[in-house]
């Protein structure tokens, strides 16, 4: 058996090193796997000409707009995303509600066991027209061009 | 002659030995991070079987009684929400009777006698991949109830559970699963018109919201990651929607935190949530689907078109 004790640089072991090299860098390459790109926005929410103390704004993705919807919290009138936490690129409609107050928070089980024990009570929790949430009629297009500083969007909402 | 003899027994050169050493270190390399994944794989798979099964015991419970149960079950007059979840209801159907025997469904669901039940941890009802970041039961207001990571489908809306109390209409779900005082009563697989391979039933959910805090209690401000316990009919806790967001990731201590995402359906795996449709197949969504799509799938009667290519 002839064992090759040539010089370096040995053939065969070059090509192994290269082999090598090509399989160790496989994989470094970052794929994002999103087919949209998330835009920073921020903005400013008033309800009767005052900024509105507390609340949530949803973007919800219209047809031809890729990615899931985005909520943001409201507090005293603003909201703002960075790219990472923002909506989508593309044509939102966009649902404005108001947040519970803390005595009627959303997880709160003894309250409502209270609330259960005299059932005649009524409550008042404070919420926007359905215009603006459920049937809302607000929309906005976020696109990345001017994403960068964020776009301010300002919604001027009305209780009557 | 002593030349041929040196050179058979010429062992190895240093490069040689250096090149198999690095073959081997790629190698290793390749395959270490392939056994993590391969151990998280495992973990979905197992989360996976988890979901199937709920939802054969769900098709079990519509055989028997013709129609899907409802999120609530049971429970003190006037209070539906203090009751059993979807999850108690079907334990006879997913071989745990004794403790379905054990459960009064007239009581709450955080009486002592009922807790001996509520505070078992049914492996079936935990996702192996799902991290529990704190104890549960550890609180008052956990009310010695086991966690879960798993909640029923109620669609695109969301449910206001101060409806009866604020003089609204009755709420009009639009989920494979309603609640008790729905104005559909409650559903059955005739009503779900989209299909019943269009259209969630089970999804996951997760302790993973850092910035979910309790906000009462001896543990008032302390995080609490989720508001799951696998008894509880609580919108949030056994019952999640599409309406607000899907797998929101919460990242800690950066003051962004929105109330809905504890109602939303979101796990740990990577890059998606993992769902029984009503006919009892399992799917994993990923997290990046077009909201249309989503709330497709989560409505039982939106007559919406939805290929399976776009999830």
């Amino acid at each position: 058996m002839k064992v090759f004790s040539g010089p370096w640089p040995l053939p065969g072991s070059r090509s192994l090193i290269v082999f090598g090299s090509v399989l160790a860098l496989v994989g470094c390459g970052h794929r994002s796997n999103e087919s949209f790109t998330r835009v920073a926005v921020e903005g400013v929410v008033d309800l009767d000409g005052q900024p509105l103390e507390d609340g949530w704004i949803r973007f919800v993705p219209q047809a031809g707009t890729a990615g899931p919807k985005t909520t943001l919290r409201i507090e005293q009138g603003r909201f703002a995303a960075t790219a990472r936490m923002g909506p989508p690129e593309g044509t939102h409609r966009v649902e404005i509600v108001r947040a519970d107050p803390p005595e009627f928070a959303h997880d709160d089980e003894a309250v409502i066991a209270q609330l259960a024990a005299q059932p005649r009570r009524r409550i008042k929790l404070p919420e926007l027209p359905e215009r603006y949430n459920r049937r809302s009629e607000l929309s906005v297009t976020v696109d990345k061009a001017t994403g960068n500083p964020p776009q301010e969007v300002v919604f001027s909402l009305q209780t009557k | 002659m002593p030349n041929h003899f040196a050179r058979t027994h010429r062992a190895f050169t240093l490069v040689e030995l250096l090149v198999v050493i690095a073959i081997i270190g790629i190698l290793v390399g390749l395959l270490l991070p392939a056994v993590q994944a391969a151990r998280e794989a495992a973990r979905r798979m197992s989360c996976q079987n988890n979901l199937k099964q709920t939802a054969l015991a769900i098709h079990n419970y519509e055989s028997t009684y013709r129609q899907l149960p409802t999120i609530n079950a049971g429970g003190v007059a006037n209070s539906n929400l203090s009751g059993a979840s979807l999850f108690a209801t079907i334990l006879p159907l997913i071989e745990r009777a004794s403790e379905f025997e054990l459960y009064d469904f007239d009581l709450d669901n955080t009486h002592p006698q009922n807790v001996l039940v509520a505070g078992q941890r049914l492996p079936f009802y935990l996702c192996p991949s799902a991290s529990l970041r704190r104890q549960v039961p550890s609180c008052a207001i956990d009310g010695g109830r086991a966690p879960g990571t798993y909640a029923a489908s109620i669609g695109s809306l969301d449910y206001s559970q101060y409806w009866a109390f604020m003089g609204q209409p009755r709420p009009n779900l639009n989920g494979a699963f309603v609640y008790s005082d729905d104005a559909a009563g409650r559903t059955g697989l005739r009503d779900v018109t989209d299909g019943t391979s269009n259209t969630l039933m089970i999804g996951e959910t997760a302790y993973n919201l850092p910035d979910y805090r309790f906000t009462s209690g001896e543990c008032a401000g302390q995080s609490r990651f989720s508001f799951t316990y696998w008894v509880n009919p609580f919108p949030g806790s056994t019952a999640a929607t599409t309406q607000h967001a899907f797998n929101p990731r919460d990242i800690a201590d950066d003051g962004v935190f929105v109330a809905g995402w504890v109602r939303s359906f979101r796990s740990d795996h990577p890059g998606g949530v993992q769902f029984s449709f009503v006919d009892g197949s399992v799917h994993f969504l990923a997290e990046t689907i077009d909201a249309l799509v989503l709330d497709a799938l989560a409505t039982r009667n939106g007559g919406e078109v939805v290929s399976h290519e776009s999830f």
